[in-house]
C-alpha cells in the first residue's frame, strides 16, 4: 500500500505495462510457471527503459499515462512480451526435435553395432540358442596329454 | 587241393569245407591257377604263386613256397587265407616263432596281394616240414605203424602239445590225421598242422568234431578246448589204427546219428578189430560225455602206464519205437533235435499235436522231459493249444530240452555259444545279412541255452555277458555299435570290410589310416572316411575307449559329428604313431567345413580356413584337430560369443528402449525446452537491462 502511496505513477505504468506477464501467471497452471518467467523477463525488458524515463523525468501518474497511452511504447512494450511467448512456445518442440535427432541417431549406432556383431559372430548371436557344444568330450585327450608328443 | 581231392576221394563229405566257404573266397580248390609275380611279405618273405605246395595244403587254405630273402637256406611255405574266412588272428601271436614246441613252427603272417584272387588275403608262413604229413590220406597204412609206434610217435608228442596249449588256455581244434606233420626227413618229430587259417574246427570233417559241436554250423563250432582236442585224437586214432576210415559212407546226416545213437566208440570201432591196448584210450577220448571224456591228465597216465578206472559205459537212451520226422526215423532226442532245429516248419505239428509228447513219454519212458516239454508249449502257446504263437521260439526250446548240450538252435541256424562270432561273419559273408542271429541275440535265445544246460564247460558267466554286451550293440543303431560292431568283437582277425577299405584287408588297426590313405585316392572327397563298418572296426579293435568320439560323431549336428569324426582318425594317428597321411589329410580336410564353421567368430573361422592348407601339406590329422579343436582357441571364442549375446541383448533393450519412450521423451523435451525458454528469457532481460544501464549511466 504503502509502495503504492509512494510511487503510484511507477506501479500504474508496471500494472498495464506487464498486463502479458499477469496473464501468463494466471493461465500457466503448472507449478514451475515458466512462462511467467519466460514472458515476464522480456515484458520488463520492453518496459525497463520506460520506467528509467518515469524515473528519471516527470514521476507523476500523468507522465505514466502518457507512456501507456503511447502506440509506440506500448507496442514496443507488448512486443518484447509476445516475443517472450514465441520463444516459450517455439522453444519445447525445437527441443523435441534435438532430442529426437539425437535418440535417432543413438539407435543407429545401436543398429551398426549389431551388424558387425552379426557379422563377427553369425545370426546366432541375435538369437542365440543354447546348443550343446561342439566338441566331444574325449577327443581332446591327444592335444590334452602329449602337447610335446604330438608330431607338429 | 590235393588233400581235397583225395579226401573227396576216400569219401569224407566234410572236407567240403572249401566249397562252404564265400565264393569269391575259394583259392583252395575252387579258383584256377594263374602264374603271377613273387609276393613279399614284411620285406623280407617272397610268396611265389607260381610255386604251389598242394603237399601243406588246406582245405581254406592252399600253401605256396616262400623264400626268406635274409635266409635263402631256410625252408618255409606260405598258407594263403581265404579272405571270406576269419582267421584265428587272436591264437597267431601265441603260435609265433614256435612258442609252442609240437605245432609246426609259425613264422611271420601279413596281408598280401594276392594275385590270383586280385585281393589282399593273409598269408601265414610256416616252417616247411621235412618229413611231408603223417596221412595224406586222412588215414595211414596200420601197417607202417607199431602200437609203440602209435604210442610214442602220435600219442606222446601230440598230448604234450595239447598240454602246453592248454597252458595257454588255447585249443587247437584242426587235429585229424592229414594235418599231421614231420618236421624232420626221419619222420620222427610229429607235429600238429595249421590251426589259424580259419574259424575254429571250420576244415574239420563232422566226424572229428564232438556231437554237439558237429551239429552246429561250421562256422559256429566254437572255440571248444583240449577236449575238443582229445576227441579230434581219438578219432584221428582210430583213422591211424585201423588205416581208414570206418564210417566213409556215411552222409553228414546220417554219420551225427549213429554217432548220437550208438557212441562214438561204438560207431567207429564196434566193427572193428581194435588192439586191446587201444580199446579203453579210445573209449576214453571218444567219449560222448564231455565229463567222462579223458582229461590230459588221464591221457599222460595212459601213456604212462598208470592204471586207472574203467569209463563206465553208460547206455545211451533211446526210444523203443522210432519217431518219423523229415524222413529219417530217429530213436534219440538229440538226433530229433537237430532234424527240428533244421526244420522248424514240420517240427510244428509233430510238437503241437502231442506227437512228440506222446513219443517222449510212452517211446522213451521219461515222463520228466515230456513233462518239460509239455510246461514249456504251454508257457509259450498258453493253454488253448489252437492259439497262435511264437513258433520260433518253441521250437527253439523243444531243441534245447531235448538236446540240452547241443547248439543253440534258432529258425534253422545252429551255433555253439562260444563260436557265435565265427557264424555270424560266416552269415554276414556269405547271404550279405545276419537277420537270423541278430534275431537269436535280441531275443536272447541263448539264455535258454544257458538255462537249460545240464553241465556247463564253457565259462557261461563270460560267454553269457558277451551275449549281453552283444545284444546292448545289436540294439544301438548308432555309428560304431550295431551288428558291424559285434562283427569284429568277436571275430578278432576278421579284416575290416567296409567298402572303402576292402580291397586293403585291414585286419588290424594299424593298418587302416594308410589303407584309407589309399582310398582317398579312389573315392568321391564328399564321401565320409568313416562308414559305419569303419567305426565299428575301430572301437572293437582299439584298447582305448572311444564311446566318447563315436558319439560325436554320430551327432546328428554336422558340426560335432565333423569334429567328431576329425579326432577318431586323428587320435588313430596319435595312438598308433602313423606315419604322414597326405592323402586322407586331403580328404578329410574338405569335410571339415561343419568343424570349421562350429566356430562362431568369423575372423577364427578365416584364419583356420587360411591355415588349414598348410596343416593338410604335413599330413597331420593330429595337427590338424589340435589346431581345429584347440581348447583355448574354443574358450576364446565361446567367451567372445558370450560376450558378444551380451552386448547384443544390451544394445537390443537400449534400442527397445528408446523406441518405447516417444511419450517420455515429448514430455522432457517440453520440460527442458520451457526452463531452456525461461532461463533465455531471463538471460535476455538481465542482459538487455544492463546494457540500458551501462548506456544511460555513461
Amino acid at each position: 500500500m504503502l509502495v503504492v502511496i509512494l510511487s503510484l505513477p511507477t506501479v500504474v505504468l508496471l500494472f498495464f505495462a506487464m498486463m502479458p506477464a499477469i496473464v501468463a501467471f494466471i493461465i500457466d497452471r503448472s507449478p514451475q510457471k515458466y512462462s511467467v518467467y519466460c514472458v515476464g523477463g522480456l515484458n520488463f525488458c520492453g518496459v525497463y527503459p520506460f520506467l528509467t524515463d518515469l524515473w528519471t523525468g516527470q514521476h507523476t501518474v500523468s507522465a505514466a499515462v502518457d507512456i501507456l497511452t503511447d502506440v509506440f511504447s506500448l507496442l514496443l512494450i507488448y512486443s518484447a512480451a509476445g516475443f517472450g511467448w514465441m520463444i516459450f512456445i517455439a522453444v519445447p518442440p525445437l527441443v523435441g526435435a534435438i532430442l529426437t535427432v539425437i535418440s535417432q541417431r543413438r539407435i543407429a549406432q545401436l543398429s551398426r553395432i549389431q551388424r558387425t556383431l552379426i557379422e563377427e559372430w553369425g545370426e546366432d548371436v541375435a538369437g542365440h540358442i543354447e546348443e550343446p557344444s561342439p566338441k566331444p568330450q574325449e577327443p581332446q585327450e591327444p592335444q590334452e596329454t602329449s602337447d610335446d608328443q604330438v608330431p607338429a | 587241393m590235393a588233400e581235397t581231392t583225395e579226401s573227396q576221394a576216400n569219401g569224407v563229405p566234410a572236407q567240403e569245407a572249401p566249397g562252404g566257404a564265400p565264393a569269391s573266397a575259394a583259392p583252395a580248390a575252387n579258383t584256377a591257377f594263374v602264374p603271377g609275380g613273387p609276393v613279399l611279405l614284411d620285406e623280407r618273405y617272397q610268396i611265389e604263386p607260381s610255386r604251389p605246395v598242394p603237399d601243406f595244403d588246406m582245405p581254406s587254405a592252399p600253401a605256396f613256397h616262400v623264400e626268406d630273402r635274409r635266409d635263402t637256406g631256410r625252408h618255409l611255405l606260405a598258407s594263403i587265407c581265404n579272405p571270406g574266412l576269419p582267421p584265428r588272428a587272436e591264437v597267431m601271436p601265441q603260435l609265433k616263432g614256435g612258442h609252442v614246441k609240437g605245432i609246426v613252427p609259425l613264422v611271420e603272417w601279413g596281408p598280401v596281394d594276392w594275385p590270383t584272387l586280385g585281393e589282399r588275403c593273409m598269408a601265414v608262413i610256416y616252417e616247411r616240414p621235412a618229413g611231408g604229413r603223417l596221412a595224406p590220406n586222412f588215414s595211414a597204412d596200420g601197417a607202417n605203424f607199431t602200437e609203440l609206434e602209435i604210442r610214442g610217435l602220435i600219442v606222446e608228442p601230440i598230448a604234450a602239445t595239447l598240454r602246453r596249449l592248454e597252458s595257454r588256455d588255447l585249443a587247437h581244434r584242426s587235429i585229424r590225421p592229414n594235418n599231421l606233420f614231420f618236421m624232420d626227413e626221419a619222420r620222427q618229430d610229429l607235429v600238429l598242422g595249421d590251426a589259424v587259417t580259419c574259424p575254429p574246427g571250420f576244415d574239420q570233417p563232422l566226424i572229428f568234431e564232438t556231437i554237439e559241436r558237429g551239429m552246429a554250423s561250421q562256422g559256429g563250432r566254437g572255440e571248444g578246448g583240449a577236449s575238443e582236442d582229445l576227441y579230434a585224437l581219438g578219432v584221428s586214432l582210430v583213422f591211424l589204427i585201423l588205416g581208414r576210415n570206418p564210417l566213409e559212407r556215411l552222409s553228414e546226416d546220417a554219420l551225427l546219428a549213429v554217432k548220437a545213437e550208438q557212441g562214438t566208440f561204438a560207431a567207429l570201432c564196434s566193427r572193428e578189430r581194435i588192439p586191446t591196448p587201444f580199446i579203453e584210450l579210445l573209449r576214453g577220448l571218444t567219449s560222448d560225455d564231455a565229463l567222462e571224456r579223458w582229461d590230459l591228465e588221464r591221457l599222460e597216465n595212459w601213456i604212462t602206464g598208470t592204471r586207472m578206472t574203467p569209463v563206465q559205459r553208460k547206455p545211451i537212451a533211446k526210444s523203443a519205437d522210432e519217431l518219423l520226422f523229415d524222413g529219417r526215423e530217429h530213436f534219440t532226442p538229440r538226433t530229433l533235435a537237430h532234424a527240428f532245429g533244421q526244420n522248424t516248419t514240420e517240427a510244428l505239428p509233430v510238437v503241437k499235436e502231442g506227437r512228440l509228447d506222446h513219443w517222449i513219454r510212452r517211446s522213451m519212458g521219461n515222463g520228466k522231459l515230456a513233462d518239460l516239454v509239455s510246461e514249456a508249449i504251454k508257457d509259450i502257446q498258453g493253454p488253448d493249444p489252437s492259439a497262435p504263437c511264437d513258433d520260433d521260439l518253441l521250437i527253439t526250446k523243444i531243441c534245447s530240452l531235448l538236446d540240452p548240450l547241443g547248439p543253440v538252435r534258432y529258425r534253422g541256424f545252429a551255433f555253439m555259444p562260444d563260436g557265435f562270432g565265427p557264424a555270424l561273419a560266416l552269415e554276414i559273408l556269405r547271404r550279405g545279412e545276419a537277420q537270423i542271429p541278430i534275431e537269436a541275440v535280441l531275443r536272447d535265445i541263448p539264455a535258454l541255452w544257458f538255462a537249460a544246460q545240464r553241465s556247463l564247460q564253457l565259462g557261461p558267466g563270460v560267454v553269457e555277458g558277451s551275449f549281453a554286451r552283444q545284444r546292448a550293440n545289436f540294439q544301438s543303431p548308432e555309428i560304431g555299435y550295431g551288428i558291424e560292431r559285434c562283427l569284429y568283437e568277436l571275430n578278432p582277425g576278421l579284416p575290416c570290410q567296409s567298402q572303402l577299405v576292402i580291397q586293403d584287408y585291414v585286419a588290424d588297426v594299424e593298418d587302416l589310416l594308410p589303407a584309407l590313405n589309399d582310398a582317398a585316392n579312389r573315392v568321391d572327397g564328399k564321401t565320409s572316411p568313416i562308414d559305419r563298418h569303419i567305426a565299428a572296426f575301430i572301437a572293437a579293435r582299439m584298447e582305448q575307449d572311444t564311446s566318447a568320439y563315436l558319439a560325436a560323431l554320430a551327432d546328428s549336428d554336422p558340426k560335432t559329428s565333423s569334429v567328431g569324426l576329425l579326432s577318431i582318425l586323428a587320435l588313430l594317428q596319435w595312438r598308433l604313431n602313423t606315419g604322414p597321411v597326405f592323402n586322407l589329410t586331403s580328404w578329410v580336410g574338405g569335410l571339415l567345413g561343419p568343424a570349421i564353421s562350429s566356430y562362431h567368430s568369423r575372423t577364427t573361422r578365416r584364419a583356420l580356413e587360411r591355415e588349414i592348407p598348410r596343416l593338410i601339406r604335413q599330413g597331420s590329422l593330429a595337427d590338424i584337430y589340435d589346431f581345429i579343436d584347440n581348447r583355448e582357441k574354443r574358450r576364446a571364442d565361446e567367451n567372445g560369443f558370450s560376450d558378444a549375446v551380451a552386448q547384443y541383448e544390451a544394445t537390443n533393450v537400449e534400442i527397445e528402449r528408446i523406441e518405447s519412450s516417444d511419450a517420455a521423451r515429448a514430455e522432457t523435451a517440453e520440460t527442458i525446452g520451457q526452463q531452456i525458454s525461461a532461463m533465455s528469457s531471463v538471460l535476455i532481460t538481465l542482459i538487455v537491462i544492463t546494457i540500458l544501464v551501462l548506456v544511460e549511466t555513461y
